[in-house]
C-alpha cells in the first residue's frame, strides 16, 4: 500500500490543526512535529496494512471491501479510546 | 505629542478582509479575536486616521495575542503601513504598503488563550512617507508569516487588540 504524497500529508496536516483549532483542543508540539507525526503515521499504515489484512478473520477478510475495513479499523480504534463522543 | 503616547488602536471588528488569505474573525469567551492559520499566511488590514498631534516621530505597535491551540513554539508576525493621503500616489484599486515591513518573531504563551504581545517599531522612514504633520488617513497590514521558517506554533494565533503609539 503506497504512502500519501507530501501534499495529501500536508494537506492532512494542515486540516488536522484547523480542526483541532476550531476545537479549541490544545496542541503542545510545534507544526514541525505534528507534521513528522502525520508522516509517521502514513508510513506505519502503509508498512502494517498486510498485517492488519492477515489478523482479520478469513470469511470477513474476502467479504469485506477495502473501504468497510477501513471504517471497521477506526471504528474500533475510536471505541477502544473513547473517542466517541 | 510626547513620545509614547497612544496615536490610535484598533480592535478585530475593525478588520477590512482582504479579497483572498484574510484572518478569520472568531470569538473566544465572547473576546473577539482573529484567527490567523498556521499553515497559509494570512492578513488583516485596519483603516485608522493619523492624529493631528502626531509629530512626525516613529511608531511602535504593540499587538497582544494568543495562541488557539497551541502552546509551544513561535509565531513570525509582519506588520506594513500604507498612506492613503491625497499627498500619497496611492490608487485604492491597488495595495501600496510601503517597502518596510517589521517583523517580529515571539514565543507562544504556555498555555493556550493566555497573552503574549508583539511589538513592531517603525522608524519616520519607514511609514510609507505619510504626512509629518499627521492628519492623513492610513492603512495598517498585520500578516502572520505561517511559512516562515521560524513559524513553529501550531494550530491558529489570535490576534486580540492593537495600539499605535509614537515612539
Amino acid at each position: 500500500m503506497a504512502v500519501m504524497t507530501t501534499g495529501q500529508r500536508r494537506d492532512s496536516w494542515q486540516e488536522l490543526m484547523s480542526e483541532w483549532s476550531r476545537e479549541r483542543k490544545g496542541i503542545p508540539v510545534t507544526k514541525d512535529i505534528l507534521l513528522e507525526g502525520v508522516d509517521a503515521i502514513d508510513q506505519w499504515i502503509s508498512d502494517m496494512a498486510g498485517s492488519f489484512n492477515s489478523a482479520l478473520p478469513l470469511a470477513l477478510r474476502t467479504a469485506l471491501t477495502k473501504a468497510q475495513k477501513t471504517e471497521l479499523f477506526i471504528f474500533v480504534l475510536r471505541r477502544r479510546y473513547n473517542l466517541d463522543t | 505629542m510626547s513620545s509614547g503616547n497612544s496615536l490610535c488602536a484598533f480592535a478585530p471588528q475593525d478588520n477590512e478582509p482582504t479579497a483572498t488569505d484574510y484572518a478569520t474573525l472568531d470569538a473566544r469567551n465572547a473576546h473577539p479575536v482573529l484567527d490567523f492559520d498556521a499553515s497559509t499566511s494570512e492578513y488583516a488590514a485596519f483603516t485608522g486616521f493619523m492624529p493631528r498631534h502626531y509629530s512626525n516621530g516613529g511608531i511602535t505597535i504593540s499587538m497582544p495575542w494568543a495562541g488557539t491551540s497551541g502552546a509551544t513554539g513561535s509565531v513570525v508576525w509582519g506588520a506594513a503601513i500604507e498612506n492613503l493621503s491625497t499627498t500619497s500616489t496611492t490608487n485604492l484599486d491597488t495595495n501600496s504598503f510601503g517597502t518596510a515591513t517589521i517583523f517580529a518573531t515571539d514565543t507562544a504563551p504556555t498555555t493556550a488563550g493566555l497573552l503574549a504581545e508583539s511589538t513592531f517599531v517603525f522608524g519616520a522612514t519607514q511609514l510609507d512617507l505619510l504626512p509629518t504633520s499627521g492628519g492623513a488617513p492610513f492603512r495598517l497590514r498585520i500578516k502572520r508569516v505561517a511559512t516562515a521558517t521560524g513559524d513553529t506554533m501550531s494550530g491558529d494565533a489570535e490576534f486580540v487588540f492593537c495600539e499605535i503609539r509614537e515612539t
